[in-house]
C-alpha cells in the first residue's frame, strides 16, 4: 500500500509504517467501540469526544511537532471554527457548507498568525499565539449580542438524527484520510523538507527550501484540521461557547499531543484514547486527572519524547527485531 | 482634567502592582533566558502558602513561607526536569519547546495541585497591617491595597539595589548579558542556573503574599498574573530591570485609561494587543537593548 | 561512474560565466572585513582564495553566497546584479557553497539529504543522479545511514555531494580539506577537477599550498580585507609579500 520512493531509508519507511498502522487501529477499534455501543450511549459519547480531540490534536501535532511552531491557540481555532459553523447553518447554509465555512475561518486565523508572527521563534511565537487566543476568548465572552456571550450559541445537529455514533463515523473517516494523506507527505519531499528545517532552519534556506512558505502552509493545514474537528463537534453538542476556547482546552489538546507523541501521525489519537480514557476513570475526580497528565506530560518530556505512540512502536520494532534475527539464524 | 489625573493615578497604582508581579519573570529570563510559563502558578502557589501559613504562625514569618515554598518547588523542578535538556534532536524536542512544555506542566501540575487541596473557592486574605485608606480628590486606595503598593515598592526597590550595588547582583547582571562567558569564568553552568531558576520562583511566591491581601487567593488567578507579567516582560524589553518597571507602569496606565475611556469589559484586551505589537514590531521589546550576536 | 562528466546534470551549466564582485566592502562596527574587494571569477577552473586567518575569505563567500547582504558594492552573476537576492535565490541562480563547520541535516540519511538539495533547486532530483551523486563521493556503502551517524569526513563528502546535486554554475568551498583523511582529500580534489573541467567553476578557500599549487588555476591572495595577489599559482605562491603573510608578518596594506 502506498509505495514510498526509493531515496527514503529504510528506517524512516518502516517507522513510519508502523506509525500508520498504529492510527488505523486506533481509529478502527474506537467506531468498533462504538457501533458495538460498549459503555451505552455514554460510551458513544465517550467515543465521539475521544475522536473529536485525536482530530483537533492532529492539526495541532502537525504544526507543534512536524512543524516545530510551538503553538498555544488551538482552542481559539476551534472556538472561532465552532462558531462561524454555528452562524452559517443558523443562518440557514447547508451544513456542508457551514463545516467548510468553519474550517476556512480556521485556517484564515492560522494563516494571518503565521503571517504576523513569520519573525518569531519558539518563546514569542508560542507567547503570540496564547496572548491571541485570549484575545479572540474576550472578544466572543463580550460581544454578548453577536455571540451569546458565556451561555452560548444554540446551533443544530448536523443532520437530521445525526448521533454521537455518526459523528464518530464523521471523525474516523476524515482521521483515516489525514492518516494516509500525511503517510504519503511524510515519506516523499514534504516530510523530508520539513525534517530539514527543524534539523537547521538556516542551512535548509540557503541550500534553496522556501522555508517561509513552508511552515505557512504547515500552519494553514494545522489549523483546518483543527478547525474542521471544532466545525463539525459544534453540530454534536449544538451548542458553540467560550469555553471551548478557554486555557484549559488548549492545556488538554497539548496534554493530548505531548502523551501521545507529537511527532507521530498516530500519536494524537493515541493520546487521545489515554487521556480521555483517564478523564473517564477519574471522572470523579478532575483535578486529579489534570494534575496526572501535567505529571505525565513531564516523565514524558524525561524519558519518552517520542511519547506513547512512540514507545508502542519501539517496542514493536524490537519484537519484529527479535523476530528477523531468529529467521536469519535458521 | 481631574478625571483623567484620577485615571492616571489608578493606572500608575495597579502598574506597581505588575512591575512586581513581572520582575522574578524578567530576571529568570534575562538571566536563563528561561520564559516560565509556570509563573503565575508560582505567584499563585505563594499565595496560598502564606493564606495557609499565616493562620498558624503570624503574617510576617508566612512571607518566608511563600517564599521557601516556591523555590522548593522551583528548586526541585530544575533538579528533575531541566537537568537534562540535551534530548535526541530529531525525536525529542528542542530546547525551547522543553521548556514551554515543562514549564506549561508545572502550572498545570500547580493549578491542579491547589484546586486538590483548597478547592476552587476564593479566599480573602487579611493584609499584615491595616492602614488606613488614602481617600482624596483624585485618587482613593484601600488600606490593603495601599499596604500591597508599598510592599511592592519596597520589594522592587531592594531588588534594584542587590542588583546594582552587590557583586552577586552584578554577577547576575554579567551573566544576563553573556551567559557563555560564565562557564569560562568556573562557575558550574548547571547549579547557578538552578540557583537562580530557584531564587526567581522563591521571589514570585514572595510577590504572590505581597499581592494576596489585594488580588485574594484562588487556583485560577495564576493564568491572569502570569498573562499581565508576560504583557509586562514583553514591554520592557525581555530580562532588562528597570524595563520591567517602567513597563509595569505603562501596562497599568495604558490599562486604566483604556478600561475607563474605551470599554471596561476590553480592559484586559488592551495589554495583549499591546503585547501582540510589540511583538510584531520590535521583537526585542519596546524598551529592550538590541541583542547583539556574538 | 557513467560515461557523462560528472557535473552533469539534468541542468548542466554550458558556456563561460561571470562571477563578479565589483567594489564589495563591509565593515563590522570599526572593523573592517572588506576594503574594496573587485573580483572576477570566470567558470571552467578552480580559484583558489588564499590568505591568514581574518583576511576576509570566509566573509567574501558569506556576501556572494547572501548569507551577508549589508555590503557596500555590487556582485553579479553573468552580468546580473544578485545584491538584494536572498540566500535561496542566490542557491537557485547556481551560486552554491560548503561550510567550514559542516552543516548537513542530522536526522536526514545520507541520500535524503542528497534528495533533498537537489530537489530544493530545481525539478526533482531523480533517482538515478541521486545514486551517481552517492557513488561520486564514494558514500554508496551508507546511503540510508543517518548524517549525524557520519564522522566528519564523512560529513564533508556528503556536503560537497549535497552542492554536486545541486548542479551550481559556482561552487564555493570553504575550506574543504580540514580533517579529511588522505584518502578523501583526493576524492575532494578529484571531484573539484572533475567539476572545474565540466564548465562550472569552483571558488577554493584553504590553506593547503601543495593542493591549491596543485590544482588550481588561479590564486587571489587576500589579507585584511583586500586582494593582495592574483594570478597563476607558481607567479602567486613565489610573491615575497604572499611569502611573507604565511611567514606571519603583517603586511601594511599600500
Amino acid at each position: 500500500m502506498l509505495a514510498a520512493p526509493k531515496w527514503i531509508s529504510r528506517r524512516r519507511h518502516l517507522a513510519l509504517r508502523a506509525d500508520f498502522y498504529l492510527g488505523i487501529a486506533t481509529v478502527v477499534a474506537a467506531v468498533v467501540c462504538s457501533l458495538a455501543g460498549v459503555g451505552g450511549a455514554y460510551g458513544i459519547s465517550l467515543v465521539a469526544a475521544g475522536l473529536f480531540y485525536a482530530t483537533a490534536t492532529m492539526g495541532w501535532c502537525l504544526q507543534s511537532g512536524y512543524g516545530g511552531m510551538f503553538s498555544l491557540a488551538p482552542a481559539a481555532i476551534i472556538m472561532i471554527a465552532a462558531y462561524v459553523s454555528a452562524f452559517a447553518s443558523n443562518a440557514g447554509w447547508p451544513m456542508g457548507m457551514a463545516v467548510l465555512g468553519g474550517t476556512l475561518s480556521g485556517a484564515l486565523a492560522g494563516f494571518i498568525v503565521a503571517l504576523a508572527t513569520s519573525r518569531l521563534k519558539g518563546h514569542y511565537f508560542a507567547l503570540a499565539t496564547l496572548v491571541a487566543a485570549e484575545i479572540v476568548r474576550l472578544a466572543v465572552t463580550n460581544e454578548y449580542d453577536v455571540t451569546g456571550g458565556e451561555a452560548g450559541l444554540r446551533t443544530g445537529p448536523l443532520f437530521e438524527g445525526a448521533s454521537g455514533v455518526h459523528i464518530s463515523l464523521v471523525f474516523a473517516g476524515v482521521l483515516i484520510l489525514l492518516l494516509v494523506a500525511l503517510l504519503a507527505a511524510l515519506r516523499g519531499m514534504p516530510g523530508i523538507a520539513m525534517q530539514a528545517i527543524r534539523d537547521d532552519e538556516g542551512i535548509a534556506a540557503i541550500r534553496g527550501l522556501n522555508v517561509p512558505l513552508v511552515k505557512t502552509l504547515i500552519v494553514v493545514v494545522g489549523s483546518s484540521i483543527t478547525a474542521f474537528a471544532g466545525a463539525v463537534y459544534v453540530h454534536y453538542i449544538q451548542l458553540a461557547t467560550p469555553q471551548m476556547g478557554s486555557l484549559f482546552q488548549t492545556t488538554f489538546i497539548m496534554s493530548i499531543g505531548i502523551i501521545g507523541g507529537v511527532r507521530s501521525m498516530s500519536g494524537a489519537i493515541v493520546g487521545a484514547a489515554l487521556i480521555v480514557g483517564l478523564q473517564e476513570v477519574l471522572r470523579d475526580y478532575p483535578f486529579t486527572h489534570m494534575g496526572l497528565t501535567a505529571l505525565a506530560i513531564l516523565l514524558v518530556c524525561q524519558f519518552a519524547p517520542a511519547g506513547f505512540a512512540g514507545l508502542l512502536l519501539g517496542r514493536a520494532r524490537r519484537i519484529q527485531q527479535r523476530f528477523t534475527v531468529s529467521e536469519h539464524a535458521k | 482634567m481631574q478625571h483623567y489625573i484620577e485615571i492616571l493615578l489608578n493606572g500608575l497604582v495597579s502598574g506597581g502592582y505588575y512591575a512586581a508581579m513581572a520582575a522574578a519573570l524578567s530576571l529568570v529570563f534575562g538571566i536563563n533566558k528561561v520564559v516560565n510559563f509556570a509563573h503565575g502558578e508560582f505567584i499563585m502557589v505563594g499565595g496560598f502558602a502564606y493564606f495557609t501559613a499565616a493562620t498558624f504562625i503570624g503574617p510576617f514569618p508566612a512571607y518566608i513561607a511563600a517564599f521557601v515554598c516556591a523555590l522548593v518547588i522551583g528548586y526541585v523542578f530544575h533538579l528533575f526536569v531541566f537537568r537534562r535538556r540535551s534530548l535526541d534532536a530529531s525525536q525529542g524536542f528542542s530546547p525551547g519547546e522543553y521548556q514551554i512544555i515543562t514549564t506549561f506542566a508545572l502550572g498545570m501540575l500547580l493549578l491542579n495541585g491547589a484546586l486538590m487541596v483548597y478547592g476552587p473557592d476564593i479566599h480573602s486574605v487579611a493584609p499584615a497591617i491595616d492602614l488606613p485608606r488614602v481617600r482624596s480628590s483624585v485618587l482613593f486606595i484601600s488600606g490593603p491595597r495601599l499596604f500591597g503598593l508599598i510592599q511592592c515598592f519596597l520589594y522592587l526597590a531592594l531588588l534594584y539595589l542587590f542588583l546594582t550595588r552587590t557583586s552577586l547582583g552584578r554577577l547576575l547582571r554579567a551573566a544576563s548579558q553573556n551567559p557563555a562567558a560564565m562557564s569560562t569564568l568556573g562557575v558550574d553552568a548547571d547549579r547557578f542556573d538552578r540557583n537562580v531558576f530557584a531564587a526567581c520562583c522563591g521571589l514570585a511566591g514572595l510577590t504572590g503574599a505581597f499581592i494576596a491581601p489585594v488580588f485574594a487567593v484562588y487556583p485560577e488567578a495564576g493564568a491572569a498574573f502570569a498573562l499581565k507579567s508576560f504583557v509586562v516582560v514583553v514591554l520592557g524589553g525581555f530580562g532588562s530591570f528597570t524595563g520591567t518597571i517602567v513597563g509595569g507602569l505603562l501596562f497599568g496606565v495604558i490599562e486604566s485609561f483604556g478600561g475607563a475611556l474605551i470599554s471596561s469589559a476590553y480592559k484586559d484586551v488592551f495589554g495583549f494587543v499591546l503585547l501582540l505589537v510589540v511583538l510584531l514590531v520590535s521583537p526585542n521589546g519596546l524598551l529592550g537593548e538590541r541583542v547583539r550576536g556574538v | 561512474m557513467s560515461e557523462m562528466s560528472p557535473a552533469t546534470g539534468p541542468d548542466a551549466p554550458r558556456g563561460p560565466m561571470t562571477l563578479e564582485c565589483r567594489n564589495v566592502s563591509l565593515r563590522f562596527g570599526g572593523v573592517t572585513a572588506l576594503a574594496d574587494v573587485s573580483l572576477s571569477i570566470l567558470s571552467g577552473g578552480i580559484t583558489a582564495i588564499m590568505g591568514p586567518n581574518g583576511a576576509g575569505k570566509t566573509t567574501l563567500l558569506n556576501c556572494m553566497t547572501g548569507m551577508m547582504s549589508r555590503y557596500e558594492g555590487s556582485i553579479r552573476l553573468d552580468d546580473v546584479v544578485i545584491d538584494g537576492m536572498a540566500p535561496r535565490r542566490r542557491t537557485q541562480a547556481g551560486l552554491v557553497r560548503t561550510f567550514q563547520m559542516t552543516r548537513v541535516f542530522a536526522s536526514l540519511s545520507i541520500e535524503e539529504n542528497i534528495f533533498l538539495a537537489g530537489s530544493a533547486v530545481r525539478q526533482v532530483l531523480t533517482q538515478d543522479r541521486c545514486s551517481e551523486v552517492i557513488e561520486l563521493i564514494r558514500l554508496q556503502h551508507m546511503r540510508h545511514r543517518s548524517a549525524s551517524e557520519l564522522s566528519g569526513g564523512q560529513r564533508r563528502l556528503l556536503e560537497i555531494g549535497m552542492c554536486i546535486a545541486q548542479a551550481p554554475r559556482f561552487l564555493m568551498m570553504d575550506e574543504p580539506f580540514a580533517g579529511l583523511n588522505p584518502m578523501m582529500v583526493s576524492t575532494v580534489c578529484e571531484l573539484m577537477a572533475d567539476f572545474a573541467r565540466s564548465g562550472a567553476g569552483v571558488v577554493l578557500v584553504s590553506h593547503e599550498i601543495p593542493l591549491v599549487r596543485r590544482h588550481a588555476d588561479r590564486v587571489v591572495v587576500m589579507a585584511q580585507g583586500a586582494v593582495l595577489a592574483d594570478g597563476v599559482p607558481e607567479q602567486v605562491l613565489s610573491d615575497p609579500r604572499v611569502a611573507e603573510i604565511y611567514l606571519g608578518g603583517s603586511v601594511a596594506r599600500h
